[in-house]
């Protein structure tokens, strides 16, 4: 199906949105469950293999225009994915309300979430593209300059140490299957399409990395109370005494701007499938003077 | 539309009563070569003695080397006579219905009826007077043209004349659909501007209805119709140059009579970090300059919120040694730091405002009664703390730097301070993202107002926060239409 002009994201854009869930996924799975090694190695493969379905899924979703809402099968496929992405929303709101709770003790995202949603209710997919390049900038801002303040703490010894040598000693390391990978031909359009089979990648690069840095800082920390927090934790420039929070807010807003993402999804495969807004977006064209 | 008609007396008295009242209304009946005439001008508006001089002397001279068949001669062959046989300079398209002559007469004609035609003629005898060409005070520059347009339309049109000599400049001028029949003038250049765009703007200022047109800035109602909007992708100079280099780029300009401020559009974001003196200096020089400005507007919005934010929510992030001063700052006032910042804001938006519209000759005591009463009283009588009126006029020292954001940023300001106050660390991502979609949100004819550089392929444009070398940049000249989503 031929997508509209500005309804479609690019795939920075959903990397950003992967990315920022991989975090989430990082900062609260217990610290040191599986060694940088198996995470690199075994992800590695299970990346691959996730790439192959989700091009493989995505070249029958082409063939069979299961995003087009038209037919029986397509209208299946929709209500799938939108109970998936609503479940991927209530997932990624959770998270975000766990950090406000635990490292900032509010709950103002009740209040505030709903507000965010309004604002960004009737924007287009392009303009959410758009404000992902800021969120980007900040994120690989906040990223460098956490690693800037742990680089002296690394010690290339804790990956050698002796209780880091089993590949297999917990089995194979978790591997997060979002909807995104398979919804591409929903999100994306003409060559994003093909490259955006590579999506899995974005998050094997952050679970790994997280991991791999880890290791470098902590050694294999393996307690029960540990998370991935304490790699944020680590991070210090001498005279303040907290910047995990700093990240954490950066975190907060990428995650923010997933969750309108999210939203948008959900309405976009809402109006496919149920197939009543098409005149109502003509309105809105149509009242738009000299702005389109 | 009412036609004229053959009878002079009839023309006369229509004219008299719609313009009868009128202080400045002349009409003279004399008489060309035996048959009755009228000169018609509205005083001010026309030169009198020019037209004297110019026009009847010469219908004079003519008047003695031609001879008529009939005494007195016919009107329409003294008018044809005048028109097509004399050296007489009148304007090439004849006048036929009362609103033509009122439209001519508004623009400084003068007409010529004469008794037994149905048509006039008009004469080009302007005596306007206008404010002169300065420099605008809202637009400093160093290096480049002084000029700034003026108030008449006719003169900023030929301002851009003067600049543009090519014939690919087009200045279409019509009457707006207003109770005053204001006049404005549409200009592009034909062989850069999208012309489905252009004519998409035309229709739109054509059936624009708004009450009064006293500015360009009336049309954006209807050029950009939106119920709530922070940023608007529109920019306005007052500087023949800027809006020639603007036009050169492809954009569109809508200059209205009696106003010197010329609408763009479509806008970047990013214009409103750039200047003519960018490209006189060197690329280093006006990079760093435009990074100044880009910290200085970034501070202007976010400045006073991740204050209260971090001050009340995540005392952690703020070093020791300056927590201990704010701290110790804050036990004396009675106020919470958000109020308290909160009320410096307002306050200094009052003072701005007062400084802007009093009369210049009390501008010096409003000045230095907002002087005392900030900086020394309140502080006096620890009604407000020092971080706090430190943190807030740097804020809108900053917001100086770049005018043409001063009102989404004034809004912003205080949307992220309130934020950050209620809702803390959430509340600020929240209204980040919120200033963000504001952002992204907006384009004008399909030009997004943040220009396209996906990241991370081309993070910095040629010409963006940082620029490249003037010679460089020229081998590629910018259009905006390279720019559309």
């Amino acid at each position: 199906m031929q997508q509209e002009k500005g309804s479609t994201f690019s795939l920075s854009a959903l990397g950003l949105g992967l990315v920022t869930a991989s975090l989430a996924e990082q900062f609260y799975s217990p610290a040191g469950e599986w060694t940088a090694r198996s995470t690199l190695l075994l992800g590695f493969l299970s990346t691959s293999g996730l790439v192959i379905a989700a091009g493989l899924f995505c070249a029958l979703a082409e063939k069979f225009d299961l995003f087009s809402g038209r037919d029986f099968l397509s209208k299946l496929a929709g209500c799938g994915f939108f109970v998936w992405f609503a479940i991927e929303m209530g997932r990624t709101i959770a998270v975000a309300q766990m950090v406000c709770r635990d490292h900032f003790g509010s709950n103002a995202l009740i209040a505030v979430l709903p507000v965010l949603l309004l604002a960004s209710w009737k924007m287009q997919a392009d303009a959410l593209d758009r404000s992902a390049r800021a969120i980007w900038w900040l994120l690989a801002a906040g990223i460098l300059a956490c690693l800037a303040g742990i680089w002296n703490q690394m010690y290339w010894q804790h990956l050698f140490s002796a209780d880091c040598f089993s590949l297999w000693e917990n089995g194979w390391p978790s591997v997060r299957l979002y909807p995104e990978y398979f919804a591409l031909p929903l999100l994306c359009r003409g060559r994003n399409i093909h490259r955006g089979v590579l999506l899995p990648c974005w998050s094997y690069v952050v679970q790994a990395g997280y991991a791999f840095v880890m290791q470098l800082v902590l050694g294999r920390a393996i307690h029960p109370d540990y998370t991935g927090l304490e790699l944020l934790r680590a991070w210090t420039l001498g005279y303040f005494s907290r910047l995990d929070a700093l990240l954490l807010l950066l975190w907060l807003a990428a995650a923010l701007w997933r969750i309108c993402l999210l939203a948008y999804i959900l309405r976009t495969l809402w109006q496919r499938n149920i197939g009543m807004q098409k005149s109502t977006w003509i309105r809105n064209q149509n009242n738009k003077g000299a702005q389109t | 539309m009412q036609q004229l008609t053959t009878k002079l007396s009839e023309n006369l008295a229509a004219l008299n009563t719609m313009f009868g009242a009128s202080a400045d209304y002349y009409a003279k009946q004399i008489s060309i070569c035996g048959c009755p005439a009228a000169i018609i001008l509205l005083d001010g508006m026309a030169s009198l003695s020019s037209l004297w001089t110019l026009l009847l002397d010469a219908v004079n001279r003519e008047d003695q080397v031609t001879n008529f068949e009939q005494d007195p001669a016919p009107g329409q062959k003294v008018y044809d006579h005048l028109m097509h046989h004399s050296d007489l300079p009148a304007e090439s398209t004849p006048v036929r219905t009362l609103d033509d002559i009122v439209m001519r007469l508004t623009a400084g004609f003068a007409i010529l009826l004469l008794d037994g035609c149905e048509q006039g003629m008009a004469f080009s005898v302007q005596n306007l007077k206008f404010r002169a060409i300065g420099e605008p005070s809202g637009e400093g520059n160093l290096r480049g043209s002084r000029e700034g347009f003026s108030d008449l339309l006719r003169i900023n049109l030929s301002l851009l004349r003067r600049l543009i000599r090519n014939d690919g400049l087009v200045m279409e001028v019509a009457q707006a659909n207003t109770a005053m029949k204001t006049e404005y003038a549409l200009c592009y250049q034909r062989d850069k501007a999208d012309a489905q765009m252009v004519s998409r703007v035309r229709s739109i200022l054509q059936s624009a209805k708004p009450e009064v047109l006293l500015d360009s800035s009336y049309f954006v109602p209807w050029l950009l119709p939106v119920r709530y909007r922070l940023f608007t992708p529109v920019s306005y100079t007052e500087r023949p140059a800027v809006a020639a280099a603007k036009l050169c780029e492809g954009k569109i300009l809508i200059l209205v009579n009696g106003s010197p401020s010329a609408l763009v559009l479509p806008a970047l974001f990013a214009e409103n970090f750039e200047c003519l003196d960018d490209y006189a200096t060197t690329a280093f020089f006006s990079s760093f300059i435009r990074v100044l400005k880009y910290v200085s507007f970034y501070l202007t919005i976010f400045l006073p919120g991740i204050f209260v934010c971090l001050a009340v929510y995540l005392p952690e992030l703020i070093p020791p040694q300056l927590l201990s001063k704010i701290a110790a700052a804050e036990q004396g006032t009675p106020l919470p730091l958000f109020a308290e910042m909160v009320m410096v804001i307002l306050i200094l938006e009052l003072i701005r405002e007062a400084g802007l519209r009093m009369p210049q000759s009390l501008g010096h005591s409003v000045s230095l009664v907002a002087a005392l009463i900030i900086g020394d009283a309140a502080i006096a009588a620890g009604l407000m703390s020092t971080p706090v009126i430190l943190t807030a006029c740097i804020t809108s020292v900053a917001l100086f730097i770049t005018p043409s954001l001063y009102e989404p940023a004034t809004l912003l300001r205080l949307m992220v301070v309130t934020a950050a106050g209620l809702a803390g660390p959430v509340g600020l991502a929240g209204v980040f993202l919120i200033f963000l979609f504001s952002l992204s949100d907006v384009s004008a004819m399909g030009v997004p107002y943040l220009a396209q550089h996906p990241f991370p392929h081309k993070p910095l444009a040629d010409d963006g926060v940082i620029r490249r070398d003037y010679r460089r940049m020229s081998r590629q000249p910018f259009n905006i239409w390279q720019r559309r989503g």
